[in-house]
C-alpha cells in the first residue's frame, strides 16, 4: 500500500454515521466494502483521523472509492492528497479513479448508478423467476399432499358437478345479469346442446345395438365428460349447470327410451333363442338316436330273417310274404315321409305366395290342434295308409310276382347262406 | 287347441300386432307346434307302435292315447318342450321381419 486514507472520519467516534452509510450501500457494495475493511486491517496502518475534520461530508461511493484506492491504487491515476487539495476536488478525483478501475477490471459499471437506477434493478430482479426445482420448492409432506390432492381431483370434479347443478337455478338470474354473462350462457348453450344431440345419437345407437341401461348411462356419462373437459369451460359454473343439465336430460331420455319396453324385450327374445339353441340341440341328439335305433332294428330284421332259414323255419312262400311284407312297410313309412315333406312343401309355397302377394303373413287353416290329435291327423294318417295301400295294390302284387320269379334265386341265395353258415359252424 | 304362445307372450317378445292378425299367427304357431310335436313322435316310433297308435287314435279315448304316448314315446315331455321352445325361437329370430309385415 503506497497511500493511506486519511480523509474518512474516526469509525469509533462515528459508529452510528458508518452504519448509515452501510445502510444505503447495494449488496455489492457492501461486498466490496467489507473486503477492503478486512484487508486494510490487515495489511494498512492506522490512519491519521485527528486530521480528517471535513471526511463527514463525503458520499458512500465517494468512501467505498478512497477505501479501495487506499488498498490498490493504480500507479498511474494521481493519487488524492486529501491535505493539499480541497473536498470538491477530492469528491472528483474518487469518481473519476472509481470509474478508470470499473474500466480496467471490465467489470459492470454499478459504482456509478445512483440510489433510485439501483433500487430500481434490484426491484427488477426480484420480479424474475428462475426456474425452480420442486425439491427446492416443497418439503417431501408437502409433495405427498399435492399427490393426494391431484388424487382427489377427480373426486371434487364430481362433487362441483353435483354441487352446481344443485345450485343452478338460484345463480342463473345473476349470471344473466351481465352482458359478458348473456354472451357466454349462449356460447355454453350452444355446447351443451351440441353435446346433448350428441348423446342422443349415440343414444340412438345403444338402442339399436340392444344395450342395456346401465352400460348406456357409464359409456355417456364418460363421453359427456370428456367433452365438457373439453369446452374447456370447467370452472364455469353457468357451463357446469348447462352442460351436466344437458347430459342428465339426454342419459335420463336414454334410460326411459331404452330401459323399459326394450330391454324387457331384448332379455326375452335372448331367452327364448338361446332356449331354442339348447333344444334344437337336444332334438338333433335325439333324431340322431332315433337313426341309430333304426338302423339298428333293420339289420336286426335281416339277421332275424337269415336266422330263420337257419332254423328252417321259412317256405319259399314264407320268405315271399315276409319279403311282400317289408317292402310293403318300407313303401308305407316312405309314402309317409313323403307325404310329410309334400305337406311341408305346399305349405311353405302358399306361404310365400300370400307374403309375396302382401295379403296376409300367416294363413290359419282350418283344424285345431285336439283335431288334430284327435282326428285329423290319425284321419290324415290313415288314408294316406289307405291310399297308399289302394296305390300300392298292383305294386305289392307285382312284388309277388316278381317274389315268385325271383323266388329260385332267393332259394339259391338262403340255401349258399345256410351252406356258408354250415361251413363257419 | 292347446295354447303354447299366447297373445301375451307376443306382446313380451316386442310383436306388434292386431287382434285379427294375432290370432292368424297365433293359431298357426299353435298348430305349427301340434304339427312339429306330432312328427318327432311319430318318427321315434317304430311300424308296429305306429300301427298300434293309428288303432289307438281311432278307437281309444284320450286319457289312453296319452298314457300310450307317454309308455312308448322317450323324453315325451322334453320332446313337447323343445318343439315349443324351437317354434318360439324361430318367431323372436323373425320378429322384426314380422312387424315389418304386418305394419
Amino acid at each position: 500500500m503506497s497511500e493511506k486514507l486519511t480523509t474518512v472520519s474516526q469509525p469509533e467516534e462515528n459508529s452510528g454515521q458508518h452504519d448509515t452509510l452501510k445502510d444505503g450501500l447495494t449488496n455489492y457494495e457492501l461486498d466490496s466494502f467489507k473486503a477492503i475493511e478486512d484487508n486494510f486491517s490487515d495489511t494498512a496502518e492506522e490512519p491519521d483521523y485527528t486530521t480528517a475534520e471535513n471526511s463527514g461530508n463525503l458520499t458512500a461511493e465517494e468512501y467505498v472509492a478512497a477505501l479501495n484506492d487506499s488498498v490498490e491504487a493504480p500507479s498511474e491515476v494521481p493519487v488524492v492528497d486529501p491535505f493539499s487539495q480541497n473536498i470538491t476536488a477530492a469528491r472528483a478525483q474518487a469518481r473519476e479513479r472509481s470509474a478508470h478501475r470499473a474500466v480496467e477490471a471490465n467489470t459492470e459499471t454499478i459504482p456509478t448508478l445512483n440510489k433510485p437506477q439501483q433500487q430500481e434493478i434490484t426491484e427488477q430482479e426480484n420480479k424474475l423467476e428462475r426456474p425452480k426445482d420442486p425439491r427446492e420448492l416443497y418439503s417431501l409432506d408437502e409433495l405427498r399432499a399435492a399427490l393426494a390432492e391431484s388424487d382427489m381431483e377427480d373426486e371434487a370434479y364430481a362433487e362441483n358437478e353435483r354441487r352446481d347443478a344443485a345450485t343452478a337455478n338460484t345463480t342463473v338470474e345473476q349470471t344473466n345479469n351481465s352482458e359478458s354473462a348473456v354472451d357466454y350462457s349462449t356460447r355454453v348453450a350452444s355446447s351443451a346442446n351440441r353435446i346433448a344431440q350428441f348423446l342422443t345419437s349415440s343414444a340412438e345407437k345403444y338402442e339399436k345395438a340392444g344395450g342395456s341401461k346401465g352400460l348406456a348411462k357409464k359409456a355417456l356419462r364418460r363421453i359427456g365428460s370428456a367433452l365438457y373437459r373439453k369446452t374447456g369451460l370447467r370452472n364455469e359454473v353457468e357451463g357446469v349447470k348447462r352442460i351436466v343439465k344437458g347430459i342428465d336430460k339426454a342419459t335420463d331420455t336414454i334410460g326411459n327410451a331404452i330401459e323399459k319396453p326394450f330391454d324387457k324385450i331384448q332379455d326375452i327374445r335372448i331367452t327364448y333363442l338361446e332356449r331354442r339353441d339348447a333344444a334344437r340341440t337336444r332334438a338333433e341328439q335325439r333324431a340322431k338316436e332315433r337313426a341309430k335305433r333304426t338302423q339298428e332294428r333293420r339289420e336286426k330284421e335281416v339277421m332275424d330273417y337269415v336266422n330263420s332259414f337257419k332254423e328252417d323255419e321259412h317256405t319259399p312262400e314264407s320268405n315271399i310274404d315276409l319279403a311282400a311284407e317289408v317292402e310293403k312297410r318300407r313303401g308305407e313309412v316312405r309314402g309317409k315321409h313323403r307325404k310329410a315333406n309334400e305337406r311341408t312343401q305346399r305349405r311353405r309355397a302358399a306361404r310365400k305366395a300370400l307374403k309375396e302377394q302382401g295379403i296376409a303373413f300367416f294363413e290359419s287353416t282350418s283344424t285345431t290342434a285336439r283335431e288334430y290329435w284327435d282326428t285329423s291327423r290319425t284321419k290324415q294318417l290313415g288314408r294316406s295308409v289307405a291310399r297308399l295301400g289302394r296305390g300300392t295294390k298292383a305294386y305289392v302284387k307285382g312284388m309277388h310276382e316278381y317274389a315268385k320269379a325271383s323266388s329260385a334265386a332267393a332259394k339259391n341265395t338262403a340255401n349258399l347262406n345256410v351252406h356258408s353258415m354250415n361251413v363257419t359252424l | 287347441m292347446q295354447q303354447y304362445v299366447t297373445k301375451q307372450m307376443l306382446t313380451d317378445l316386442g310383436i306388434e300386432v292386431k287382434d285379427t292378425d294375432a290370432d292368424s299367427l297365433l293359431t298357426h304357431l299353435n298348430e305349427r307346434i301340434e304339427e312339429m310335436i306330432g312328427a318327432e313322435i311319430t318318427e321315434s316310433l317304430d311300424d308296429k307302435e305306429l300301427e298300434e297308435l293309428v288303432k289307438l287314435q281311432k278307437n281309444g279315448s284320450d286319457d289312453e292315447l296319452g298314457d300310450w304316448i307317454v309308455t312308448h314315446v322317450p323324453n315325451y315331455q322334453e320332446i313337447v318342450q323343445d318343439n315349443i321352445d324351437i317354434a318360439v325361437g324361430e318367431m323372436v329370430d323373425n320378429a322384426d321381419d314380422i312387424n315389418e309385415v304386418v305394419q
